[in-house]
């Protein structure tokens, strides 16, 4: 036997741990009433789990009736109060108004819901609820609250484990900060990932620290006349995809996203042959930036899309998200212009880096462009 | 996610009278002997509560039931048994080794690496503990650390055991096709092995089968596992997407029958009904969407596999697809981790993002002709190959 469970055991985990039920939750809503002293809580807990504890299945026979759950009333009150405290400026608030036992279906099962309340007294700073429903005889018990702060009506989820049993209740509007700094991160990542985007950049920007002169490339000779030039390129690249990004996340523009995608493609095409003709195209980067850059915002876009914007806080979002790219871009350009700085009077960067660089640049966008375009 | 969620709260109700049944506990302590078993020695343990050797054995056989029957209850039932004990530092390996096996469970892996080390370390014997950091090791793509756990394993466990912990080694160290011929072998001389790892040898068959091109192989491997009458979910898996791929979604529809309570065949399910326009398809999509969002909810990230194969074939969202492919992949390295990330790096046209199975793919010398013919095209897109 054991090696049978030996075996099965590995099996199992070579597949990954897979559930087949949902652990236990139980979900808790919290509102601050408008005196901005009574909270008023709703709490629904697994009838399983309340049995686990309590033994409601008096006749063991698997099957819970109501009247075997409404006879324990008391014992289960008791034990949620005793599970669940709210502290207002270091007091404990004590409990008011129990309502009567009733149950609710979730998506696993039938749920007691219990409804009281909590006298705090005035709520000004410092409100904090404990949990700790369960968490003695299962660790991976959760606490799921949605808190409403006086005032609002954008409730705030919060998820109560062993390791954060205590947390403050904020009293403030559901925090904007929490949100710019989820969409700023987002920001950053897709423009990491975004392989299309970083060679479009990197096209315009390799030239930055060259000067054109007699149909040659020359180096520039400050740190200063590069650094101008890559504020130029970066801001209306910028300027640009933050334009269409905001139009299209707001739902005033929409472009089909196979267009959008094969022009993104080709704009890296044409970025990146223009280094190797070095014509006035190659002195106007900042422009080919700005025109193009209305292009990949669409394309930012349809990765904010998939993300789903928060309709409470779409502003912020959008904001973050946008500045979150920025913030990735100039992380590229910080590894890239001390290094194309210190190599630009070599044969190498003027030769290896920008024109063969560019060179294999634009073939790989145009195969990309290729595909995009006839959809391969 | 909205206040107003169906998860969430929905109108309350009183029962209109007292013999109405409410709710029905997952498995009856009647009729089960296991669960009549763990549910008596709760109750010894609540009158010797400073009994360790107690608690051990409870968490030991909840954490069977949870294998047994998927219910992730089970598992924290068996956290809470052992928590009393962590700060006694125990010197029972049955502890540690329980304790290994709960924190994999929750995907610590190097904890659980850790744990089953102590308990072999305090029982050099215990073939489990080797079993389970073989098992570990495959999952985070190191499988010259299996194949030599593998080894430790050998003369502690029975011979086609052996072999197979061996043989799965060395399918992902560019050794397929004898590692094939030896497990096939070993199979075909040893009817007198357990089911259990019959199943499991087939299994293991039925892949290395598949990625030797031998899809009559494959299946005929898979018939095999199946006629040991032994319902396993994850073959059951293995087999619907075999037959997924081959454009055979009424077989699977069959095959996974009444299946719904499981979320990994629930996400077969929905996908064979969608390909063969069944109308359950709809609900079943639902109901799995539900799932997925119960479980973010609650911050729980264990099977993002599935949620990524979701978003990808069914919600069509190939961005939030990658995003929980790449978090997957963070921690599982498996051949099919490393192919969702490849997949949704693909259909998200972010080539780079799947660099990190790629890169797995260049070194390890693994063989799949549906991994190479990804990596084609990633590096078609511009990722490397």
């Amino acid at each position: 036997m054991k090696r049978l469970l030996l075996t099965l055991a590995v099996w199992l985990l070579a597949h990954g741990a897979a559930l087949a039920h949902k652990p236990s939750d139980s979900y808790l809503s919290v509102q601050a009433g408008e005196d901005r002293s009574t909270l008023t809580i709703r709490w629904d807990i697994a009838l399983r789990d309340l049995d686990y504890v309590l033994q409601l299945d008096r006749d063991g026979n698997g099957e819970l009736t109501w009247g075997e759950v409404r006879s324990r009333e008391a014992d289960i009150q008791r034990l949620a109060s005793g599970r669940l405290s709210f502290v207002a400026n270091g007091q404990p608030c004590p409990w008011s108004d129990a309502a009567p036992l009733q149950l609710d279906r979730h998506s696993d099962g039938t749920y007691a819901v219990l409804g009281f309340a909590a006298q705090c007294g005035p709520l000004a700073q410092g409100l904090t609820l404990r949990y700790s429903l369960l968490f003695d005889v299962d660790p991976t018990h959760r606490g799921l609250v949605q808190w409403r702060a006086p005032g609002e009506e954008q409730p705030q989820p919060l998820v109560f484990a062993v390791d954060s049993a205590e947390q403050p209740l904020s009293l403030e509007a559901p925090s904007a900060w929490e949100t710019l700094r989820q969409y700023v991160w987002e920001g950053v990542w897709h423009i990491w990932i975004g392989f299309d985007h970083i060679l479009f950049l990197l096209a315009l920007l390799l030239p930055a620290v060259l000067r054109r002169q007699d149909g040659r490339w020359q180096p520039v000779d400050s740190l200063r006349a590069a650094l101008v030039d890559v504020v130029k390129v970066v801001t209306a690249f910028t300027l640009a995809h933050s334009i269409t990004l905001s139009l299209a996340a707001l739902g005033l523009v929409s472009l089909p996203s196979r267009l959008v995608e094969s022009v993104i493609a080709a704009s890296v095409v044409v970025a990146a042959l223009a280094n190797l003709r070095g014509g006035r195209a190659s002195r106007r980067r900042w422009l080919m930036a700005f025109i193009f850059g209305l292009i990949h915002g669409f394309g930012f876009a349809s990765v904010l899309a998939d993300l789903g914007l928060p309709q409470n806080a779409l502003v912020l979002a959008l904001v973050g998200f946008n500045v979150g790219v920025e913030l990735g871009q100039l992380a590229i350009v910080a590894v890239f212009l001390p290094l194309a700085f210190a190599l630009r009077r070599t044969g190498f960067y003027r030769v290896g880096v920008l024109q063969v660089g560019s060179l294999l640049i634009a073939l790989v966008a145009l195969w990309w462009f290729v595909e995009r375009a006839f959809d391969l | 996610m909205s206040f107003t969620s169906p998860l969430a709260q929905a109108a309350p109700f009183t029962p209109a009278n007292d013999a109405e049944v409410v709710e029905r506990l997952p498995a009856r302590a009647a009729d089960d002997p296991t669960l009549r078993r763990v549910e008596s020695l709760r109750k010894q343990l609540a009158a010797q509560p400073q009994d360790a050797a107690l608690r051990i054995e409870i968490a030991r056989r909840y954490f069977d039931l949870a294998m047994a029957q998927g219910d992730p209850r089970y598992v924290g039932y068996a956290s809470g048994a052992i928590a009393p004990l962590a700060s006694a530092d125990p010197r029972d390996a049955a502890y540690w080794l329980v304790r290994g096996q709960l924190e994999q469970y929750n995907h610590d892996f190097e904890a659980a690496l850790a744990s089953l080390a102590r308990a072999a370390e305090l029982a050099p014997a215990l073939a489990d503990a080797y079993a389970w950091r073989a098992a570990i090791f495959m999952v985070q793509a190191r499988a010259r650390e299996a194949l030599a756990e593998c080894e430790r394993l050998a003369p502690l466990a029975e011979p086609l055991w052996a072999v197979g912990c061996r043989a799965y080694a060395r399918a992902g160290l560019g050794e397929l096709q004898p590692a094939f011929d030896e497990l096939s072998r070993a199979a075909g001389a040893s009817p007198q092995a357990t089911p259990a790892v019959r199943l499991w040898a087939d299994t293991r068959l039925a892949e290395m089968a598949l990625r030797l091109q031998r899809p009559e192989d494959a299946e005929r491997f898979f018939r095999r596992a199946l006629g040991l009458d032994i319902t396993d979910q994850f073959l059951l898996a293995a087999y619907a997407d075999f037959l997924l791929a081959r454009q055979r979604a009424p077989e699977a529809l069959k095959l996974l029958a009444g299946w719904e309570r499981s979320d990994i065949l629930l996400l077969r399910l929905a996908l064979a009904g969608r390909a063969a326009n069944d109308p359950r398809a709809n609900e079943w999509t639902g109901e799995l969407r539900e799932r997925f969002q119960a479980a973010a909810r609650r911050g729980d990230t264990l099977h993002e596999w599935e949620a990524a194969r979701f978003e990808l074939e069914v919600e069509n969202r190939p961005e939030r697809a990658l995003q929980l492919a790449a978090e997957n992949y963070k921690k599982q390295k498996e051949p099919r981790d490393a192919e969702m990330l490849m997949r949704t790096a693909l259909a998200a046209n972010r080539p780079a993002a799947a660099e990190p199975a790629l890169a797995w793919l260049r070194s390890s010398g693994y063989q799949d002709p549906a991994l190479a013919a990804l990596s084609q095209q990633l590096a078609a897109k511009g990722g490397q190959r």
